[in-house]
């Protein structure tokens, strides 16, 4: 009973510190009822792992440059050292393919995402090329 | 020149010309090389002669072929100025335009070194331009291609070969019985204005590249 009390006592206080941080304009809004507060049950644990997924390797620049990169490479292979080096989670693999206009899907692996990254890059004109011979696009 | 003032004529070759192929291809050959360059030259001019005995009503002919490579086709090729590529924007059709460009261009290459062969008759070099890739049944969300085919169109275009801003849209309604009927979408007073109006901004843009 003693450590319920306890834990009520803990999220007043944090409630408290809440609205005291507010800014007047909030508190307008909250008590014209045009905002509202919500309360959510969330695992930490949960949370932190979603927030560090969504973290980029990259930035905007870098992410330019990769983009640039592989469309100057002459062989898969190089694509591949490249992204590897470049990229390390998921989020940065979708980042990438939705930069390139990529289309792919939730259930595709990293090593999925990677192929489609490199075949619109690179494995294309070496397709092109392999098929028309020597004229194809250097 | 507006679309109204110039006249087609359209010629389908369709399966019924299958047995033609045959005959032609037994054409082919000779006793010696220059024979067989001769023959060549004959059975791979026979609808540019054709054409030519046509009276001058036509501005333009269109000629369409199946999707193979035979003898008709290369006919028809030898007979163009221009080829028109209509091609799904997926992988495979794509596929098939590098193959494509390939025989072109070794037809091409074929048929001028053959024409420097027959002294006899005076043979004028081909030079079909290709006119660019139509992309037909396109599917669109949101007013663009829909993002599972916009990398095989995008592809296309990055690898230089010329492409139509215009495309034809998928839409089974109008355009399924459309042939059973024998009236082009086109010209049909159908309620999808917005698709006649996507087909004839191609029809100027064909018109502006090859006129």
């Amino acid at each position: 009973m003693r450590k319920k009390k306890n834990i009520y006592i803990v999220q007043y206080e944090k409630l408290s510190a809440f609205l005291n941080g507010l800014n007047e304009i909030d508190v307008t809004n909250l008590e014209s009822g045009k905002y509202e507060l919500k309360f959510e049950l969330v695992n930490k644990k949960e949370l932190n792992k979603k927030s560090k997924s969504h973290i980029l390797s990259f930035d905007e620049f870098t992410l330019q440059s990769i983009i640039s990169d592989l469309n100057k490479m002459k062989t898969r292979e190089e694509g591949i050292i490249l992204l590897t080096s470049k990229c390390s989670s998921r989020f940065d693999f979708e980042t990438l393919a939705k930069k390139m206009d990529i289309p792919f899907q939730k259930s595709d692996t990293i090593e999925r995402l990677k192929e489609k990254i490199i075949e619109s890059s690179i494995g294309y004109k070496l397709r092109s090329q392999a098929i028309q011979g020597s004229k194809g696009k250097e | 020149m507006s679309k109204n003032s110039i006249n087609y004529l359209m010629k389908i070759i369709n399966a019924s010309v299958v047995n033609v192929d045959l005959e032609l291809a037994t054409s082919l050959g000779g006793a010696n090389i220059e024979q067989s360059k001769q023959n060549f030259l004959k059975v791979h001019k026979k609808l540019i002669n054709g054409i030519e005995q046509l009276d001058e009503k036509y501005d333009i002919v269109l000629i369409d072929c199946p999707p193979n490579f035979n003898i008709v086709t290369k006919n028809a090729i030898v007979a163009s100025d221009y080829v028109l590529i209509p091609a799904k924007p997926d992988y495979l059709s794509t596929l098939g335009i590098d193959y494509l460009i390939r025989s072109l261009d070794k037809l091409i290459k074929d048929y001028n070194d053959y024409c420097k062969v027959d002294d006899d008759n005076e043979v004028d070099e081909i030079n079909p331009e290709i006119a660019g890739v139509l992309f037909t049944m396109v599917q669109f969300y949101g007013g663009k291609p829909i993002s599972a085919i916009r990398p095989y169109i995008s592809q296309t275009k990055k690898l230089d070969i010329p492409v139509f801003k215009s495309y034809f849209r998928e839409n089974k309604t109008i355009f399924a019985d459309a042939p059973q009927y024998g009236v082009p979408v086109v010209l049909s007073n159908n309620h999808r204005q917005d698709i006649v109006a996507e087909i004839n901004e191609f029809i100027d843009e064909f018109e502006n590249k090859v006129l």
